[in-house]
């Protein structure tokens, strides 16, 4: 429909979203992502020149503000053994990768 | 003789206070009960035995101490996407399927401190991204009602326990309909509470503007009481609220009350018989002495395409760290991190797949202000027209969802027909108001179910208002459960 769909990549995005899809997956997903964008397309059409900041401005006993940080002190965490229980591969006190470089 | 079916949580801890039965009995009848219709309906992905028995135990040892908790003794069903300590929390997904977390949510402590008995976890969409719970990796979750439709999603698991009476209360989260909906489907009650008036500390994150923990429960007493058990300040979450959130009176009519029939959302794909039904509700509040007229509330038709752009988006941001390095699922087959990554992710659903996509593209450099800003910018004037609406009326009503129950497979290749099952629920997430779904009959012999929205922290007068339409709707709802 809008001509913006034009612009909607699926390989970029995926890459972008660190999502790697097989051909049949590209093919599906683009088809429905063009479909669901085009759907959404009214919005474009509506005026939000009304629009301002306040009616963002959530009720003040709403949410915390600077004042509910807390002090910087220390405090009793996790220890080690909690930390590292559910990491996929891990040596010593440190997780094991594979590595990095050569891409 | 104890028969789940027809106890409610405030009856069974009565039970318990007067020593009827202890807690390790009670807990036994509804692990049993749990086991066995987990195995027609799929409703709970972990049976938490040995450490609800120890829960059981320690609370029957220590009687006095505990007698006078308000959930004493109850047995609760938790989402799998909220977190607790040494039981497994999968969210659903493969990708968390051998998560065990080192800490409980903040609800989760809120519960044991108020004596209930976590029994299970339940099943629900995939990172909570449904309206089916068919997304979920570890199966579909069925309809207590009916074995071939859907319970609703994404906390299907939660609702279908309850109506089932695998346990008497559960809590689910709500981004865009997710406890309404499922509760709608399954006959039960089920609150949205206001965004802030539950802590988020520890629930697996989907749309963190849009995410909500709230109560399920097979009556507005029940459902109330566990609401008031898991609210609460938490310095945790810098979104939780510090209002002292009060009851309100209990009302023996409307007189004096106004509440807006939400049109907008009232004639938009509801089915026949879900108007019919939601009609009758409106008389049964007329009868009441409620002052009802019509309210049309603006923008509210774009809540869907607002809601797909800015929950989709704050999810895709969210689930980036799922990368198979430091929890979780990982595929560790390839040669680099690199590897790990793109293989463990490609471990995603469809669902997940598609709106980390959609979000992704709704946030990317050059669409960002046509998509998510453009979004929110309505979003504020869908928050305005609220405000403008709670200054005529007390309350907002509408069905909850547009049909009931559907036939399993009958949605899901169809990513847009799926979505308009939140058409209803999505306007409160939007606006961050509170929002609850109680039965209101049956429609095809499956429940319908009626929404009542409130102003920000209205909680207490929701409660007050359903009580009493349920009350006089006496409908014995539950008696059509199949399972």
């Amino acid at each position: 429909m809008g001509s913006e769909n034009k612009h909607f990549d699926i390989n970029k995005i995926a890459e972008l979203a660190k999502l790697n899809l097989d051909p049949k997956e590209i093919e599906k997903f683009e088809s429905q992502m063009v479909d669901i964008i085009s759907h959404f397309s009214s919005l474009q059409k509506i005026d939000t020149s009304s629009f301002n900041l306040k009616s963002w401005e959530i009720d003040k006993n709403k949410i915390a503000d600077v004042s509910d940080l807390r002090n910087d002190n220390k405090s009793i965490g996790f220890n080690e053994e909690e930390i590292f229980s559910n990491a996929p591969s891990k040596e010593n006190k440190f997780i094991k990768i594979k590595k990095i470089l050569d891409r | 003789m104890i028969e789940p079916s027809k106890l409610t949580a405030v009856e069974c801890t009565n039970l318990i206070q007067n020593k009827e039965v202890s807690v390790t009995e009670i807990t036994k009848i509804f692990l049993e009960r749990s086991k066995e219709i987990n195995l027609d309906i799929n409703s709970l992905i972990t049976i938490c035995e040995d450490s609800a028995l120890k829960q059981a135990e320690e609370i029957d040892n220590n009687f006095e101490e505990y007698k006078n908790k308000p959930l004493l003794g109850v047995p609760i069903s938790v989402k799998d996407v909220i977190s607790t300590k040494n039981i497994k929390t999968t969210a659903g997904s493969k990708i968390l399927s051998n998560y065990i977390p080192p800490y409980d949510a903040f609800v989760v402590k809120k519960l044991v401190d108020a004596g209930a008995i976590i029994i299970s976890k339940s099943n629900c969409d995939e990172f909570a991204m449904g309206s089916s719970n068919e997304t979920s990796f570890f199966g579909p979750c069925l309809n207590p009602w009916d074995f071939n439709t859907v319970p609703g999603g994404s906390s299907g698991g939660s609702a279908a326990s309850v109506a089932s009476s695998q346990n008497l209360i559960s809590i689910g989260s709500d981004t865009g309909g997710s406890i309404r909906q499922p509760a709608s489907l399954c006959g039960i009650v089920g609150m949205k509470p206001t965004y802030g008036s539950v802590s988020r500390s520890g629930l697996i994150a989907f749309g963190s503007s849009l995410d909500q923990i709230g109560p399920f429960a097979k009556n507005v007493q029940d459902c109330e009481k566990l609401f008031y058990s898991i609210a609460g300040h938490d310095p945790k979450d810098l979104t939780s609220s510090k209002n002292v959130l009060e009851s309100f009176k209990d009302l023996d009519s409307l007189k004096g009350i106004k509440i807006g029939i939400c049109n907008d959302i009232s004639d938009q794909g509801i089915s026949e018989g879900v108007k019919k039904v939601f009609e009758d509700s409106v008389d049964t509040m007329k009868n009441l002495g409620a002052e009802l007229d019509e309210i049309s509330i603006d923008y509210i038709k774009e809540s869907l395409p607002v809601y797909y752009l800015t929950a989709p988006s704050e999810a895709s941001s969210n689930l980036n760290r799922y990368d198979g390095i430091k929890y979780g699922y990982s595929d560790q087959n390839g040669k680099t991190s690199w590897d790990t990554i793109d293989l463990t992710r490609s471990n995603f659903g469809d669902e997940v797949k598609r709106r980390i996509l959609l979000g992704t593209f709704a946030l990317s450099s050059g669409y960002y202000d046509e998509y998510y800003g453009k979004a929110q910018k309505i979003r504020g004037l869908i928050i305005n027209s609220f405000n403008e609406a709670f200054n005529k009326f007390d309350l907002i009503i509408s069905p909850t969802s547009p049909i009931t129950a559907f036939k399993l497979g009958s949605q899901i290749n169809d990513p847009l027909l799926m979505y308009q099952n939140d058409i209803c629920t999505m306007p409160a997430n939007i606006a961050g108001i509170p929002a609850i779904s109680i039965p209101c009959g049956l429609s095809n012999k499956l429940p319908v179910g009626l929404q009542i929205m409130g102003p920000n922290f209205s909680e207490g007068k929701i409660f007050s208002v359903a009580k009493l339409i349920e009350d006089n709707m006496s409908l014995n709802m539950l008696d059509g459960v199949k399972a």
